[in-house]
């Protein structure tokens, strides 16, 4: 059955065959496919655009062996390595870096995927990269980097620094 | 099927639960530099669902670089932490519901430390805030949140600036030492009262600890003065102190891990631990025996108790050590660093026998007796830094 072919039609409507086994690294995909038995529906995945999806698709071919992430409600089981940023694997960094001039835009699409389509391991390595990047920046680096205008008056900033003085000197 | 192109997602158009996953990456530092970019990432930073792992107590969640500060406070089970420089209680019937928010006005907090049943936090700037806890009579009608005016005090808001507080559970005092070097005692119920030792030809004070009835404080010399400060003193404290042990025979003493009334435990600043026998007024062994079993061992992190010792060793693991006629008795050992025994039992003081995964680059620990009663505080300091 896992050598079966799956087809998920992206926000444009562009169908996409996938072996089963590797869509079911979706949580979402392994859900449907399994509530929907045998069928040759395309799946439709309104959220996920057809660059995003082929490039989450490369994602999962290449984990396609993994173990399967432990359930949110399996608590003892808990990966710890989510909640650290220095641990991603060689090709994962490559991946999530794509294309240099895309990188921002592309990253943040593939968070938002990861998270539709519930691909735990995917999510974790999009939000560990975004921590990484904003790890040890100022607010006005922050916000060069992600292109985010500050909406603070002045008497608002100084008020912010005030508050955080303790982080500056920590 | 949609073929308008949506917009390009942002950091700040990520939906909150995806925020939080990269908060939880970030250190305080980090998080605070988030929040002072635009009013959303403000907001979403500071009223971010991260308190609800501390607050459910579920420390398998909790951030790789955050701080919690849990503090067993005696004898009504409320708990404490420290989170990114704030502070909350709940309480052990509560344990999804956060009792207060202890400092919730106080900002820059850097220490907290318990003194009876009260919290004494110290501020980057110098300051000292206390939080009274209510009594058991009280508690159920506790407000939701303890409000400044009827629930803090401050001071040492002078020219003198806290650079480290400690406290004293069995007096429930504070003790504060000063950039100038110097050393007051505070209660709840007392005046500031200054430990003046400069007379007595002992030089300022680099680090203090206070168990029981007892202050010690390495000197410049790096010798270590001990005072009695019994609660019938807190007025009038003796300028002299009853005993100066020696210096340390290798590097100089970094911190003082326990003094009791027979004997005194201090750490390196190179983390080798030694002991000394001592009375009120004599030494008893004449020098400093170092607290291993096999020479050479540097533990990084320790706690004393009156009959226990908690070490953290990096290169071993943790090892729950208690105080019999030998030290170095060893009861309980794990390969995770972070497991604590008890006796021959797993500690579990939360209900929890496994505090964090490893590796855990900074882990602090504190010991304390209360009541007569051993028991121990932990603070867990974790950081990606």
């Amino acid at each position: 059955m896992s050598d079966t072919l799956v087809t998920l039609t992206s926000q444009e409507g562009k169908p996409e065959q996938v072996p089963r086994r590797i869509a079911e690294r979706s949580t979402l995909l392994k859900n449907m496919l399994e509530d929907v038995g045998e069928s040759n529906q395309p799946i439709p995945l309104p959220n996920v655009s057809h660059k995003i999806l082929k490039r989450v698709l490369e994602y999962c071919i290449h984990h396609k062996d993994d173990p399967q992430p432990p359930s949110d409600d399996d608590k003892d089981s808990f990966d710890s390595s989510r909640k650290r940023s220095d641990d991603i694997d060689e090709w994962d960094q490559k991946f999530i870096k794509g294309k240099e001039e895309e990188h921002n835009e592309e990253l943040f699409q593939i968070i938002l995927a990861a998270n539709y389509l519930d691909i735990k391991p995917l999510l974790d390595l999009g939000c560990k990269t975004v921590a990484n990047m904003i790890k040890g920046k100022s607010p006005e680096q922050i916000r060069e980097m992600f292109n985010i205008e500050n909406d603070f008056t002045p008497e608002e900033e100084d008020q912010i620094r005030r508050e955080n003085e303790w982080a500056a000197d920590a | 099927m949609c073929t308008s192109t949506p917009p390009i997602p942002t950091l700040a158009s990520l939906i909150p639960e995806l925020l939080s996953q990269i908060l939880l990456q970030l250190t305080p530092k980090d998080v605070c530099h988030l929040s002072a970019t635009t009013h959303l990432l403000n907001h979403i930073s500071s009223s971010h669902p991260l308190w609800s792992s501390f607050v459910a107590r579920d420390y398998s969640h909790l951030p790789y670089c955050h701080i919690p500060h849990i503090a067993d406070l005696q004898p009504h089970k409320q708990y404490a932490y420290l989170y990114a420089a704030k502070v909350l209680y709940f309480s052990e019937n509560k344990p999804n519901e956060t009792v207060s928010d202890a400092f919730e006005d106080v900002k820059g907090i850097v220490q907290v430390v318990p003194y009876g049943d009260c919290l004494a936090a110290r501020t980057i700037s110098g300051e000292v805030h206390l939080a009274f806890h209510p009594m058991p009579a009280t508690r159920k009608k506790l407000p939701p949140k303890v409000t400044a005016n009827e629930h803090h005090t401050q001071f040492a808001k002078t020219a003198e600036k806290a650079t480290h507080i400690a406290g004293n559970c069995y007096l429930s005092s504070i003790v504060i030492l000063t950039s100038t070097h110097k050393v007051f005692i505070a209660s709840s119920w007392r005046n500031l009262t200054r430990l003046e030792y400069e007379d007595q030809g002992i030089s300022p004070v680099s680090c203090i600890k206070t168990n029981d009835d007892r202050l010690a404080a390495i000197t410049i010399e790096g010798t270590i003065a001990i005072w009695d400060i019994k609660p019938m003193t807190l007025d009038n404290l003796p300028h002299r102190p009853i005993i100066i042990l020696p210096s340390s025979p290798t590097t100089p003493f970094k911190s003082i891990i326990r003094t009791h009334t027979h004997y005194t435990l201090a750490q390196t600043h190179t983390n080798e631990l030694f002991r000394i026998h001592h009375n009120d007024n004599d030494l008893i062994t004449s020098s400093w025996t170092r607290v291993t079993e096999t020479e050479g061992i540097k533990y990084s992190k320790v706690a004393g108790g009156d009959s226990y010792c908690l070490v953290y060793d990096p290169e071993r693991s943790w090892r729950w050590e208690q105080k019999r006629e030998e030290w170095g008795q060893r009861l309980g050992e794990t390969e995770s660093p972070v497991r604590v025994f008890y006796g021959d039992d797993e500690y579990r003081p939360h209900g929890r026998g496994t505090y964090l995964a490893e590796p855990v680059p900074r882990v602090h620990c504190e010991g304390s007796s209360a009541d007569g009663m051993e028991r121990v505080m932990f603070l867990v300091e974790v950081s990606g830094d």
